[in-house]
């Protein structure tokens, strides 16, 4: 590693710069790190098809080997970074070089670790394992929570693109052609949908890759760069550089170069072991010099917990009281205005109940059952054995001896639908007309009877709406018929 | 005025017979017939709706085939214009005058099929000489030989480019016919009738026999408007109607002049039980044709799918019947 020759511009960067930078490198150098990733992770797809592997299994084994792709595209990224030219069948000459290491713990234990791709480095280009590894991790790994972000949001990238992918491949193809409905494509998948749908995810994560190893390499060059002052190193060399050229290069200052530079050069194939202590006061000690003696004061907000010790003013309790009462108050409120709305609803669909009542009963569209069952009225006429003589035929003949056609008939009909109602329990609506009375009458009665209703029920009619009055002799034998036909007592 | 006397009982007993002999040509669809023979002697207009091949035009021929009147069949299209009905003047090269050609709706029997295929104007042209029974041609007015009864179509389905009727122009019919689809045994009977000795698509109406003169007609429709009519009736259908503008399911109720129309209709019923009176059962089934294209169901009933005819049975089920 020659860091004179490196592709970026060291200077401390904050870790969303460095994953910002990551990306940068991924734009830059995409095609090769794509394919790398896909040459890795297509043989192990074909592998998994060719196996007698459910096909959820072979979806989740794919995922899972997500490590074994990886390394190649870090391995490759650390040496085009450091202008070493490495091609892509390079790589794969050493692909198992480059990936066996500790690949059973990435495949198992380390697979869910969220920092994977920050940490990878350490297993692939320094190739440290063991206690010194965990140490290694545990210097490097300090404020290195920006890669479990990476990973984080990375995934939901990954899920985005895959159900993209998933959907374009339905919408895409015609309809005649479809051999699926849209829930079946997506909830419940038939082999080949399946398949299509591992093969969206393949592409997904083939595009998520490199921009999530390069984020992750660019983390671990950044704290590399900080721990091992990096940037400072190379800013001497440049300066050495521009002496020697201009041939006023003294002693001292070569040794002073000499010294700084061979001092804090770092190990190039694996970083320097660090005494934590030695390196605190050294840093300490650096830090007291002149060159450094700048200070800056940043602000930021800290949650610092409940200060009980001291005694705060009374505005400040007030302001506490208001607050949290404020809270207390909002729930209350909110609770109210909760069962106000329930009881609005509920009188609602009570009110929607009662003015739509008819169209919830038998089809929706219909009369009440109770009206049909004996009613007291129909064509306005009393039909309650209370309201009837004890005899209407006598009482209708005596009517209509006395000239009274329409009141004796009047009588005769609706002594005869009584009957009918109560006795021969006839359901009659109560807007049902004569014809109406009559038609539900037949089959109910004997034939007899429904003869003499048909008769007394056409008379009534001629007398009621035609004016037409019936003869004598008919009218009395109207009444003389009906205790034969209805009972005398039947009525009363 | 052509009161009962002057109508001996030979004409009324052929104006009866008129349903039965039209039902031997146009077979299964007797509630039809009887619904059109309402709007026959009553004076009134009938808006038919059913899908197409059902029959309307074999109705409509045989109908004037028994009557002996004069038919006329206008296709109703987007681009049809008022003179198309109603006629227009041309200049005669031969005489050098002015002449006029009378459109089609100088008939006794008019089919207007698919009316709402055409534009409001159009539409409108066929409507005012529907009401007025007359046509004014470049200011000339000439009156329509009665009787004038138009049968318009609308098909149910293929409502895209169409032009619905609205609701003013709806209340200028005096009845809604639903022609639907017969059994089976009858649609057989039909078919069997139709094909007989049938070339091409010729609609054979000679098995019908002519049962009444066109001017016949008018007395009758007289006769039927003296038909005795009770208070009460009277007063039920106006229950009727009115409740119908407040009843629960219905947004827009029929105006008066759907009392009217029922009255009249109630009397053709009447007529044709041979009855000299009108009672409520009269109302009743002239209720139905009569009222259904003059209410707007309100939106939920729409959506849940119940039908004018629903919302109407109902009506008629709780309006109490008259009180004697």
């Amino acid at each position: 590693m020659d860091l004179a020759k490196i592709s970026i511009k060291l200077r401390p960067r904050t870790p969303w710069e460095s994953i910002d930078l990551g990306f940068t490198m991924a734009r830059q150098w995409f095609l090769p790190l794509w394919l790398l990733w896909l040459c890795s992770a297509l043989p192990v797809m074909i592998v998994l098809t060719l196996l007698p592997l459910p096909l959820w299994l072979a979806g989740l084994l794919l995922w899972w080997f997500k490590p074994l792709y990886e390394p190649p595209l870090l391995y490759w990224l650390s040496r085009r970074l450091f202008a070493e030219r490495t091609s892509v069948k390079a790589v794969f000459g050493s692909w198992l070089r480059i990936v066996l290491p500790q690949l059973f713990a990435s495949l198992t234990w380390r697979r869910l670790i969220p920092s994977r791709s920050f940490v990878m480095p350490v297993v692939v280009l320094e190739g440290l394992k063991g206690k010194r590894r965990i140490s290694r991790i545990g210097v490097l790994g300090r404020r290195a929570h920006a890669a479990g972000w990476l990973t984080l949001v990375g995934l939901h990238f990954e899920v985005v693109l895959e159900l993209g992918f998933i959907g374009l491949i339905v919408a895409v193809i015609p309809q005649e052609l479809l051999w699926t409905d849209w829930q079946s494509y997506l909830f419940d998948p038939d082999p080949l949908s399946e398949w299509l749908h591992h093969t969206s995810a393949l592409v997904a994560m083939s595009l998520i890759a490199p921009f999530y190893v390069a984020g992750g390499f660019a983390l671990y060059l950044n704290r590399r760069s900080q721990l091992e002052a990096w940037d400072l190193e190379l800013g001497l060399r440049q300066l050495a550089q521009r002496h020697q050229r201009r041939g006023l290069v003294s002693v001292a200052s070569m040794l002073l170069v000499s010294l700084l530079v061979f001092g804090l050069q770092p190990k190039t194939s694996q970083a320097l072991e660090i005494n934590p202590t030695a390196s605190q006061q050294l840093i300490q000690e650096v830090l007291a010099e002149e060159a450094f003696g700048r200070y800056e004061e940043r602000g930021y907000w800290k949650y610092r917990g409940e200060d009980s010790d001291q005694d705060s003013g009374w505005l400040e309790e007030w302001l506490k009281q208001m607050l949290g009462g404020f809270h207390g108050n909002l729930a209350y409120l909110g609770e109210i205005v909760m069962w106000l709305a329930a009881g609005g609803v509920l009188a609602y669909l009570l009110y929607w109940f009662i003015h739509n009542r008819t169209l919830l009963q038998g089809h929706g569209i219909g009369q009440s059952d109770k009206k049909k069952v004996a009613p007291s009225h129909i064509l306005g006429l009393d039909l309650r054995p209370e309201s009837l003589p004890a005899n209407p035929a006598s009482e209708a003949a005596r009517l209509i001896e006395q000239g009274d056609h329409r009141g004796g008939l009047s009588l005769l009909y609706r002594a005869s639908l009584s009957v009918l109602v109560h006795v021969y329990s006839l359901q009659i609506s109560e807007g049902a007309t004569e014809g109406e009375c009559l038609d539900n009458a037949q089959g109910f009665v004997k034939d007899d009877l429904n003869d003499y209703f048909t008769q007394l029920t056409r008379v009534w009619q001629k007398l009621a709406y035609g004016h037409i009055q019936p003869k004598y002799e008919l009218a009395v034998k109207l009444c003389q018929e009906w205790p034969g036909h209805f009972g005398v007592n039947s009525a009363g | 005025m052509v009161g009962q006397a002057a109508l001996n009982e030979d004409v009324l007993q052929r104006a009866r017979g008129l349903e039965a002999e039209i039902a031997r040509v146009v077979i299964g669809q007797p509630q039809v017939i009887h619904e059109v023979m309402l709007a026959l002697f009553s004076g009134g207009h009938v808006l038919v709706e059913g899908v197409p091949g059902l029959g309307k035009t074999l109705l409509v021929r045989s109908l004037a085939a028994a009557v002996q009147g004069a038919f006329s069949r206008i296709q109703f299209t987007p681009d049809l214009m008022p003179s198309d009905i109603s006629g227009h003047i041309m200049f005669d090269m031969k005489s050098e005058n002015f002449r006029v050609r009378k459109g089609p709706v100088f008939c006794n029997l008019l089919l207007a099929d698919e009316i709402n295929r055409s534009p409001a104007k159009t539409q409108s042209a066929l409507l005012e000489a529907m009401q007025e029974q007359q046509v004014t041609i470049e200011g000339r007015t000439f009156p329509l030989t009665p009787p004038f009864l138009v049968l318009a179509t609308q098909n149910p389905i293929e409502q895209e480019g169409t032009y619905p009727l609205p609701q003013a122009q709806l209340d200028r019919f005096l009845l809604k016919v639903f022609i639907d689809y017969s059994v089976e045994s009858e649609e057989q009977a039909m078919v069997k009738q139709v094909t007989l000795g049938a070339v091409g698509d010729q609609l054979d109406t000679s098995a019908i026999r002519p049962q009444l003169k066109a001017d016949e007609i008018p007395q009758l429709q007289a006769h039927v408007a003296q038909l005795q009519m009770d208070e009460q009736i009277i007063n039920y259908a106006v229950r009727l109607v009115r409740s119908a503008r407040d009843w629960n399911g219905i947004e827009a109720g029929p105006g008066p002049r759907g009392t009217i129309s029922l009255l009249r209709a109630a009397r053709v019923e009447a007529f044709l039980q041979q009855r000299n009176f009108v009672t409520p059962d009269d109302i009743k089934v002239a209720a139905l044709p009569v009222l259904r294209h003059r209410i707007r169901l309100a939106t939920d009933l729409e959506i849940e799918g119940y039908q004018p005819d629903d919302v109407l049975n109902d009506l008629l089920d709780n309006i109490p019947a008259p009180r004697q």
